[in-house]
């Protein structure tokens, strides 16, 4: 047979969705950035845009609004980077430029969102109803069919469960859990960039904290 | 070291008040007794401690925010003027402000 039957050659699939670079650290990011490196300003600009959208709705209720302090907040980075003097990281102080056009914007427009005297009360109504008087459980939490922190995040379910619950929480507490578990910053920086005091930090934490794990044993509770 | 340090914490309730401070570390050593001591006796709280710890390990664990980029024709607008700013070279080693603030 003169057919050629040997295999072709196999062709690497190019089509996979290429993963945005992952950032270098902030050392490196910044050199690069002040070196005029357009494509890493742009990596920039695309790995951090969906946590600022995701801050700013903690400030901002309305979605055009939070598109404009989103726009803001990088034309602010583009202007001071030559300015930042690496005091914070530079993500953390993305976030505070973020979070001074969120404060400016929502004054403009008072649609900044309060704290609720409602959503205070449900915190308190949330231990209340766990509780007795004598400070013993009353609903002992459940047993959960797997809480490592793994499954949590391995599960896309659980994961998604999460996400939502974060959504859910009151806009003060979901900014700070944001902050400080989800993107690490440290509760100085953290207290600065929401302009709270350290112990008004210290019980918005753990109030979403409690909150989201809440939130996990309806989820994962058996 | 904070507020928290000089509390009492005796009941499950006090407990679950203080389970994250004692997790991140803020409690004095009297503090850091007490839960102990709690723990060792209370299954319940054993379980919400563990509950808890799983919480903030899979926020701290969580991928970075998803959700679409920022409009084409804004993201070109932020790429020319980082691109202008080439032209009035920047000095990292420059002063760091010399603009009225």
């Amino acid at each position: 047979m003169d057919r050629d039957l040997t295999p072709s050659p196999i062709v690497v699939d190019r089509l996979t969705p290429s993963m945005p670079p992952a950032l270098p650290p902030d050392a490196e990011l910044l050199a690069a950035l002040r070196a005029g490196d357009e494509r890493m300003f742009g990596a920039m600009l695309d790995a951090w845009t969906p946590s600022l959208r995701r801050l700013a709705r903690s400030f901002v209720r309305e979605e055009p609004s939070v598109e404009d302090v989103v726009q803001e907040t990088w034309a602010a980075v583009v202007t001071g980077l030559a300015r930042f003097e690496g005091r914070s990281s530079l993500k953390t102080w993305v976030f505070t430029i973020l979070a001074n056009r969120a404060r400016t914007r929502g004054a403009k427009d008072s649609r900044t969102v309060p704290e609720s005297a409602v959503q205070q009360a449900g915190d308190a109504q949330l231990l209340a109803d766990r509780f007795t008087k004598r400070g013993t459980w009353l609903k002992p939490p459940q047993n959960w069919r797997d809480f490592s922190a793994e499954a949590v995040t391995l599960s896309r379910e659980t994961a998604a469960a999460l996400e939502a619950a974060i959504d859910e929480l009151p806009p003060r507490q979901r900014a700070v859990v944001l902050l400080r578990d989800v993107e690490g910053v440290g509760a100085q920086d953290a207290c600065n960039l929401l302009e709270i005091s350290e112990s008004n930090q210290r019980v918005l934490l753990h109030r979403a904290r409690s909150r989201l794990r809440s939130a996990l044993e309806a989820h994962l509770g058996e | 070291m904070n507020g928290t340090g000089h509390d009492v914490i005796s009941t499950c309730k006090d407990l679950t008040e203080n389970a994250d401070a004692y997790l991140q570390g803020e409690l004095g050593w009297f503090g850091r007794a007490q839960v102990r001591l709690h723990l060792w006796m209370c299954s319940h709280c054993r379980r919400y401690m563990d509950q808890l710890a799983a919480t903030i390990a899979a926020l701290q664990a969580m991928p970075a925010a998803e959700g679409p980029g920022l409009a084409e024709h804004v993201r070109d607008e932020l790429m020319t003027s980082f691109r202008s700013l080439r032209t009035p070279a920047i000095d990292p080693d420059g002063p760091p402000d010399s603009e009225p603030s």
